[in-house]
């Protein structure tokens, strides 16, 4: 039961960063490889002020506006620059905030992470915690489930399927690319949080290569432009590999596994399925 | 006089691609631009709607300064544009691509967060235009299903639902069936006759002649004349561009 | 001063390495409109092909020098036969194809993981000392430096005075063009791929030398291999060479004066600078 409620908690919050992946990525058009870094953006923001007594919803808040203002400078990029080169930028600021976690050591605790660091308090036992992870969850699915079916949803959309064409109907590109990035900087920033509250011990390794392929591949796979397709993308790639916990793999081989599984998935769909399990589009094309 | 341009100037590496381009646009009328190819007539477009900006000169819009404007201001401003090969949003419906058109407040965050939308309040306004150019096809069709020629015609209605005072039309009737292109002549008088200002690139002289109140001849990026058709298309100079001098 | 000159010496199997791999980057791009990040699979995998087959295997190291050659390229040759094409047959622009080279490496790197353990590598290679007017270097540095300038001269011979250097200049210029004045575009490619993963290699080799051999190294080379490309200039041969040495020398210089913690980070800064101010990169072709 215990590890059904660790699972449901790591699942959901997984979830959050990946439906708000999902925005720029799928609906925006921009790939964006830099969602991991603002995750620990918002993670770091919260664990330094939670382990100097502010509480976690003061963390929350302030690792959501730190994510979405760190998005806000890395969307300004996006602005006079070409789309494969913003890809390489955000492959860039995956490095330049990694330096910054492991050799500021002073406030990031270096390559040791940040410790001790506790859950809210009332929601200190796994299954209260797993309520209100769900619960973020939720919210989160809401807020941006409106947003998408709006008609700024099909606004971001024209930004993705030709921003010429979007531009001389009107359409202040820059501006919604700034402001798709930003929403998803800001709930991402949120779920960086709870990966503080959950996990209690944050460090630069639970933020690289595994987790910015995991994220990448599970909406590519479950399928752009569309949040069940990255619900559904999201629990096949999570869940293949959940039952090889249970087996004697060496640890070390299970990272590369999942590593080459997931890069492996993400080709074969590119190459034979862009639209993935369900998606309402595709990138590059 | 709707659209005025001064001495625009634009070169690419190397290449003057425009060079001290002056002309206008008469309000009401059909202007078509011609000229031999690299003559620079899309590069003037670009310019105009704000793709590219001059090196040097001025665009004037209903008498302002909109040089400094980018593409998606002068839009607002007015400026509605079709492309020489018909770019669509390809992963949404029709429906989807024309109200894109029409909605002028999508990019609104909290406006579009917080109101009732319904995804078919703009159907009598689209059925209505589709009805006047010609365009016949299922609302919830998916864009990449279209013939080249249903393409053209749907460029031109999007370009048509968005709100503008000019249209610029980047070569409306190249290879189009010839049924279509009677058509599109006939298309073309009609708006005017609503009062739209056109501004159009054409190669078919035929077309141009039949509905083109005034043309401008560009060649090597600067104008060569202007005039009534019957006299630009006799224009001994014009026939010289085309045919290439020997 | 003369810790101006040891940091540049420091850095010139660094340089060298760039340049093969950036250069390899750089002129793919030009030739093909692909940014083949991938190509730090070759860079890796050629140092751990070359590593099994000397150390693990005992061939004599010349002939592990070709195994892995043989090895870098045909991986490179499969990657676009089995990825690109298809993906240019549909039709597919840059996101596509970027998506693509970014699984492909992560895949390369997760491969070479599996086989080869995630704990770096050394050879136990060591050259002698020089010393010139109070800097130090080794044998295997100055033989580093020889063989990329080597191989850069053959590359500008061939860019230069050959048929298929004029044909890859045209497809840099305009593919269509190319095309209709009858170059075999597709069979191009192929030559393209096969000279950047042969550079590449080279490079992998030289350090996993001169260096260690690292499952990451991948990524990394990738990542300061379109740094350099775009820093210089992408398409343009002469920028792809200063971008690599711009990049190296900083390198070099930061490791110096802070550390080695922030070399990536400061990199990466120069490259947004760039992207930023002058897309172009510092000789740029067109943009």
């Amino acid at each position: 039961m215990g590890y059904f409620i660790y699972l449901v908690t790591l699942i959901a919050i997984y979830m959050m960063v990946i439906i708000s992946y999902a925005v720029p990525v799928g609906w925006t058009g921009l790939l964006t490889l830099g969602h991991i870094s603002l995750l620990a953006v918002g993670a770091y923001t919260a664990a330094i002020l939670m382990t100097h007594g502010g509480s976690f919803w003061f963390g929350l808040l302030v690792a959501a506006l730190a994510a979405g203002g760190v998005s806000f400078l890395l969307a300004l990029t996006a602005r006079r620059i070409k789309e494969d080169y913003f890809t390489l930028i955000t492959i860039g600021f995956i490095f330049v905030v990694n330096a910054i976690i492991v050799n500021w050591t002073s406030v990031t605790k270096g390559p040791f992470g940040i410790t001790g660091i506790e859950r809210p308090s009332g929601f200190e036992d796994p299954f209260s915690f797993m309520a209100l992870t769900v619960l973020a969850l939720l919210i989160t699915a809401f807020f941006l489930q409106r947003v998408v079916n709006s008609p700024f949803g099909r606004a971001l959309e024209s930004v993705r399927d030709d921003d010429l064409v979007a531009e001389s109907l009107g359409k202040p590109v820059a501006k919604l690319r700034i402001v798709s990035l930003v929403t998803s900087g800001v709930f991402v920033g949120g779920a960086g949080a709870f990966v503080a509250a959950f996990l209690q011990f944050i460090n630069a390794q639970v933020f690289w290569l595994d987790n910015v392929i995991f994220i990448l591949a599970a909406i590519v796979v479950g399928g752009l432009a569309s949040f069940r397709g990255a619900i559904v993308g999201t629990l096949v790639l999570y869940l293949i590999f959940e039952p090889l916990r249970f087996l004697p793999f060496p640890p070390g081989l299970i990272g590369s596994l999942r590593l080459g599984t997931f890069s492996l998935l993400l080709l074969l769909v590119v190459i034979f399925r862009p639209k993935g399990i369900m998606g309402r589009a595709q990138l590059g094309e | 006089m709707i659209l005025d341009v001064k001495n625009l100037s634009k070169s690419f590496g190397g290449v003057q691609a425009v060079s001290g381009c002056g002309f206008n646009v008469s309000d009401w009328k059909i202007t078509a631009l011609i000229g031999p190819n690299g003559a620079g007539k899309t590069t003037i477009f670009n310019l105009i709607n704000g793709f590219i900006s001059a090196d040097e000169g001025k665009v004037f819009f209903q008498g302002r300064d909109i040089t400094n404007l980018s593409a998606w201001e002068r839009s607002r401003s007015g400026m509605s544009r079709t492309f020489q090969l018909s770019r669509l949003f390809k992963n949404l419906t029709l429906r989807e691509n024309l109200v894109l058109a029409i909605r002028q407040d999508d990019d609104r965050f909290w406006k579009m967060f917080f109101s009732k939308h319904d995804e078919y309040e703009f159907d009598s306004q689209i059925k209505e235009a589709m009805e006047f150019l010609g365009f016949k096809k299922e609302l919830e069709t998916r864009v990449t299903e279209l013939s080249y020629g249903e393409q053209k015609l749907f460029d031109l209605t999007r370009a048509y639902l968005n709100p503008h005072t000019m249209l610029l039309l980047d070569e409306p009737v190249a290879g189009v069936n010839p049924v279509l292109r009677e058509s599109l002549k006939k298309i073309m008088l009609k708006l005017k006759e609503r009062g739209e200002t056109i501004l159009l690139i054409e190669h078919d002289m035929d077309f141009v002649h039949a509905v083109a109140d005034r043309v401008i001849v560009l060649d090597q990026g600067s104008v060569l004349t202007e005039g009534e058709p019957e006299k630009v298309l006799h224009d001994n100079r014009v026939l010289e561009v085309y045919l290439g001098s020997a | 001063m003369p810790i101006f000159f040891q940091v540049i010496a420091n850095g010139l199997v660094t340089f060298a390495i760039y340049v093969l791999v950036a250069g390899g980057i750089s002129f793919l791009y030009a030739a093909t409109r692909i940014f083949h990040l991938a190509n730090g699979v070759v860079v890796l995998g050629a140092g751990y092909v070359f590593w099994w087959a000397w150390v693990w295997l005992g061939w004599h190291p010349a002939a592990a020098v070709v195994f892995s050659l043989v090895i870098s390229s045909a991986v490179g040759l499969l990657m676009n036969e089995f990825v690109y094409e298809p993906l240019r047959r549909r039709g597919t622009k840059g996101l596509g194809y970027l998506i693509a080279t970014l699984a492909l490496l992560i895949f390369g790197t997760a491969v070479v993981m599996a086989l080869f353990g995630a704990q770096p590598r050394t050879f136990d290679f060591q050259t002698a000392s020089l010393v010139f007017g109070g800097v130090y270097m080794t044998v295997f540095q100055l033989w580093a430096l020889m063989i990329s300038i080597l191989l850069l001269i053959v590359f500008f011979w061939i860019i230069r005075f050959t048929r298929f250097g004029k044909a890859l200049r045209a497809t840099a210029d305009n593919e269509t063009v190319a095309e209709v004045l009858g170059v075999d575009t597709k069979m191009l490619r192929r030559w393209a791929f096969l000279l950047a993963s042969l550079f590449a290699a080279v490079g992998g080799i030289l350090n996993g030398l001169e260096f260690n051999l690292d499952p990451n190294m991948g990524l990394i080379f990738a990542v300061r291999g379109f740094t350099a490309a775009v820093i210089g200039g992408v398409g343009s041969f002469g920028g792809a060479i200063i971008g690599s040495g711009l990049v190296s020398f900083l390198e070099q210089a930061i490791v110096w004066f802070f550390g080695a913690g922030w070399r990536n980070a400061i990199v990466f800064i120069l490259l947004f600078l760039f992207l930023l101010l002058r897309p172009g990169g510092i000789f740029g072709s067109k943009n």
